[in-house]
């Protein structure tokens, strides 16, 4: 194995491992098969799922804009790709989510584990992405729904993928509340 | 030796099935004129071309793909030539025109005029088969020998700034179409949908 082991690290506050499951089914359920990655702590037990399933092709990228490349290349191969990531990676994504994501029309399902909502519980970096994530996406123009509900987790992640699908064009998922708390 | 006669050299020794992906930059217009095939993808802005190649690879791992990049572009992501050298899908070869300069800005420097090797970077960062060439002959061999092996192939090209500002024709959305049904095509396979499945059939799948 290239990447050696897996450290297991003390953190502050992260997503259920069984609200993990629920979102790993979901994108099963999408027909998301490959998914680039760069690890968050706040959706790392999903991050985790999907790189030991070996229905996925995951790939860790160094940097989110080359995840967004890399799932670009997936669906023009044929696959239904997913980015997940956190809200400091849409920032870095900017660029290939402008210039080639919407720019050509690829559908590419981001999955964000957002941060920064009002009574969220994170701390004073994180209201950074109050300000960034939806005005981004708005100025991107990157149709995105907000999922708090591990139940409706199933309903936003499919018709997500499915309106990325048919409108041959990005669509984010905004993870925050319920389902990304301890 | 010059990116076009790189090109020239290149296009005879690919079949018709080898996927292409270019960069941005003249390289596009040029890779057009010499092989203009479906099965080429252009212009792919900077930074983006060899990530790209890399999800198509793995994605279509008995189709060979081929990524036509610059050293701008790679300089600009340049981690990712570590995500290449970890997953190394064995079906791509990545060519890097490096002129040493942002020819089609102006002609600026890149930092591979100064104290930058890329080749020992992309050997450095795990791409096993990395060269760099300065001659035709020496080009040529490489690129026949990346083609014929089972393995990440990553190939330098040292090039002159010269080029010939020629244009595909097209824009990125007619070139992702032209490119996309290609594959749907040749794979048999589905990728654009137009239409919702209805829940019945949703159900019944």
């Amino acid at each position: 194995m290239i990447c050696g082991q897996h450290f297991q690290i003390r953190r502050t506050s992260l997503m259920k491992t069984e609200y993990a499951s629920v979102v790993l089914e979901s994108l099963k359920e999408a027909g998301v098969t490959f998914v680039a990655l760069l690890p968050d702590d706040q959706i790392h037990d999903v991050q985790k799922m999907i790189k030991e399933d070996p229905s996925f092709i995951s790939v860790g990228v160094a940097n989110e804009g080359e995840g967004v490349a890399t799932c670009a290349g997936a669906w023009l191969g044929g696959r239904k790709p997913a980015l997940i990531i956190a809200d400091s990676g849409l920032l870095v994504a900017t660029w290939p989510l402008a210039s080639l994501a919407v720019s050509y029309g690829i559908p590419i399902l981001v999955l964000i584990a957002h941060r920064g909502e009002i009574g969220d519980r994170a701390n004073w970096r994180f209201i950074t992405y109050k300000f960034t994530t939806e005005p981004l996406l708005d100025t991107l123009q990157i149709p995105y729904v907000t999922l708090r509900k591990p139940e409706d987790a199933k309903e936003v992640i499919t018709g997500a993928q499915l309106s990325a699908s048919l409108w041959q064009h990005p669509v984010a998922v905004l993870m925050s509340g319920e389902i990304l708390r301890d | 030796m010059t990116r076009y006669e790189c090109l020239q050299i290149l296009a005879p020794l690919l079949n018709e099935r080898d996927l292409v992906v270019t960069a941005l930059g003249w390289v596009a217009g040029e890779w057009h004129s010499v092989r203009p095939a479906e099965s080429n993808l252009y212009q792919i802005n900077m930074g983006m071309c060899a990530p790209l190649c890399l999800g198509l690879a793995l994605t279509l791992p008995h189709r060979r793909v081929i990524g036509l990049e610059s050293d701008g572009s790679t300089l600009m992501y340049l981690g990712n030539l570590t995500t290449l050298g970890n997953n190394r899908p064995p079906n791509l070869t990545l060519i890097v025109f490096d002129n040493q300069c942002y020819q089609a800005t102006g002609g600026l420097p890149t930092a591979t005029a100064g104290a930058t090797n890329l080749a020992g970077i992309a050997s450095c960062a795990g791409i096993e088969h990395a060269h760099e060439v300065r001659t035709a002959q020496e080009f040529e061999r490489q690129a026949r020998a990346a083609l014929e092996r089972q393995g990440l192939s990553y190939i330098v090209a040292k090039i002159e700034v010269a080029g010939r500002r020629m244009s595909t024709g097209m824009d990125g959305k007619e070139s992702k179409y032209r490119f996309v049904r290609y594959i749907e095509k040749s794979e048999g396979i589905k990728i654009i949908d137009s239409a919702a499945k209805r829940t019945a059939d949703l159900r019944d799948s």
